[in-house]
């Protein structure tokens, strides 16, 4: 498809193909040279359905979804973090113990207060749990 | 004995680089031969950005703020205590609870304050979205104003080539202001008026401190009419006439005064004696390139202390830290620095109340407006809600 030819343009478009540069034309005709295809198979209308579909959705976002899709990102996001950090650490002190603590040594271990607050922190999550199953349901 | 790398600050600056020196040195955190410490005066960590949503009525303290050792990995030792004194030639810093610390490595991220009272009747008469309290109080003022005149004037430091906090905050909150009163329905009887020095770090007689951003400024403003003068040095104000005086000798009259107020260092960093700043500002001398403080061995700065030419800016901070735990790691592990900060910050501004406008620059290159638009402001509302807090556990 030669544009450049194309004698029947409005004055307008005419104008604005003749100002582009050799390079710029070459590569405007290899782009719709690609296009043809999917604008005869209609594979276009998809990408235009998809950017109408985008814009519905930032123009529908208001403060009050962000502010609730947000809170879940950095809940997931911080929860994930946090976990992963704890594993690493506790995994490292674990690797760097000459041996595994005795019994005496694990119980010597607990008298250190961010252990007891760690384990009461377990033990509150035990709690938690318990209270989110202590309602039996009764069959229907 | 572990190497202890002390941060002091545990704000943006501080909580990200901490949290990037644990992972980048990793191996020797985890075998004990260094040991990352953070010295903070307070609990919480605030998303001090968030303090100009808040004179929109768009945030409770609550959802700004999030506890410090919450956005710290658990390597990190936290202590909150308030650095009182800084002895340099004795590797140690000096509590104001009797605490000392010593250090290895020191990087000081402690932020700026901003200083209305600065300027005679400014802290009495004028109003700022710079700190949590006086930007409810603008609240109240923005939500109640029914007619009259909003003057607004941004004021530098004395220091040559120092901006002042966050360079795009006067004109985002020009743009809030209108937005706010036109959703009031009371913009037609509110005069906005937007000013700008004299001197705007290289710029002179400008509306902006880059060039490209003050040339379509007016366009934007005229747009909204918004009324702007140049060349508005604020001298003092007459809280009791409330005008508010320029060096240049105007007189303007106001109902509210929305001023970014005069900034300086914390007292600590002004008292330790190493900076040259006039005017009791307190910037630390600092190498722009490995961000070192000049002539104190191990010691770094970054964010809102230093004397660089950069917007003092949590975009700033994000471009400085990396660089910073760099330099640490190739100290400790080769005995030599290793890499130099470009001077680039990247924000995303928020331009009105719903659009926003990605921005980036550095020392070679400024910024190069593009159309705001509420894609934009949508990364800037999830920016505010939620990508922040990754941004300070060092995970963006
Ligand atoms: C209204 C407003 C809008 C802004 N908008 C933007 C924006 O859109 N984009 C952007 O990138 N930036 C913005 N900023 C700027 C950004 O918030 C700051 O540049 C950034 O917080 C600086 O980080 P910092 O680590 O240097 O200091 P800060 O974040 O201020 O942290 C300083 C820390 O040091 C602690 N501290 C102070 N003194 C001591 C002491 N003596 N001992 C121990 N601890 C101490 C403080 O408690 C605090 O935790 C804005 C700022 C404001 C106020």
């Amino acid at each position: 498809m030669n544009i450049t030819n194309n004698t029947e343009l409005p004055l307008e478009q005419t104008n604005s193909i003749r100002e582009l540069s050799p390079a710029a034309q070459a590569g405007l005709e290899e782009l719709i040279d690609k296009v043809e295809p999917l604008l005869a198979g209609r594979r276009l209308n998809r990408i235009v359905d998809v950017m109408s579909i985008t814009a519905d959705v930032v123009d529908m976002t208001d403060d009050y979804m962000i502010e609730k899709l947000c809170k879940v990102y950095e809940e997931a996001i911080g929860g994930i973090w946090n976990a992963g950090n704890l594993a690493r650490m506790a995994g490292s002190e674990v690797r760097n113990m000459e041996e595994p603590p005795s019994t005496w040594g694990l119980v010597k271990m607990a008298r250190d207060p961010e252990v007891r607050r760690g384990l009461a922190f377990m033990i509150m999550m035990a709690k938690g749990l318990g209270r989110q199953t202590s309602e039996p349901l009764p069959e229907e | 004995m572990a190497k202890r790398i002390l941060i002091i600050g545990g704000g943006i600056g501080g909580t990200m680089t901490a949290n990037h020196l644990v992972s980048k040195l990793y191996p020797e955190v985890s075998s004990k031969k260094v040991e990352v410490m953070m010295l903070s005066n307070s609990p919480w960590h605030y998303y001090k950005p968030a303090f100009m949503y808040v004179a929109f009525n768009k945030f409770f303290k609550d959802e700004l703020r999030r506890p410090q050792q919450s956005l710290l990995r658990p390597e990190i030792k936290f202590v909150v205590d308030e650095v009182a004194e800084f002895d340099f030639s004795g590797s140690r810093v000096n509590c104001s609870s009797g605490q000392s610390f010593d250090y290895d490595y020191l990087i000081i991220s402690t932020g700026c304050v901003p200083s209305p009272e600065r300027i005679e009747g400014l802290k009495e008469a004028g109003d700022h979205f710079y700190q949590y309290d006086p930007a409810r109080n603008l609240a109240k003022k923005l939500m109640t104003i029914e007619k009259g005149r909003i003057f607004i004037t941004v004021n530098f430091p004395k220091m040559a080539n120092v901006p002042h906090q966050c360079g795009i905050a006067p004109i985002e909150t020009t743009l809030m202001v209108d937005d706010l009163l036109r959703k009031r329905g009371v913009r037609d009887k509110v005069e906005i008026v937007y000013t700008y020095p004299t001197v705007a770090q290289l710029l002179r007689n400008c509306l902006f401190l880059q060039k490209d951003t003050c040339d379509v400024l007016p366009t934007v403003f005229e747009q909204r009419d918004i009324k702007f003068q140049r060349s508005f040095t604020l001298d003092h104000v007459d809280p009791d006439k409330k005008i508010a005086v320029s060096e240049e000798g105007k007189e303007e009259d106001f109902d509210i005064l929305m001023a970014t107020p005069p900034i300086r260092a914390v007292d600590a960093v002004i008292n330790s004696g190493v900076s040259k700043a006039p005017n009791n500002e307190g910037w630390l001398p600092t190498n722009h390139e490995t961000m070192e403080v000049y002539g104190l061995e191990n010691v770094f700065v970054m964010g809102d202390t230093v004397d660089l030419p950069v917007s003092k800016a949590g975009g700033s901070c994000h471009s400085q830290s990396p660089v910073i735990v760099n330099n640490i790691a190739s100290l400790i592990r080769l005995g030599h620095l290793f890499d130099t900060y470009d001077g680039r910050v990247v924000a995303i501004a928020q331009m009105g109340l719903e659009d926003g406008m990605p921005l980036w620059y550095d020392y070679e290159s400024d910024v190069q407006p593009t159309p705001p638009n509420k894609l934009g402001g949508l990364m800037r509302k999830s920016f505010n809600r939620g990508v922040y807090w990754s941004v300070a556990r060092g995970l963006v």
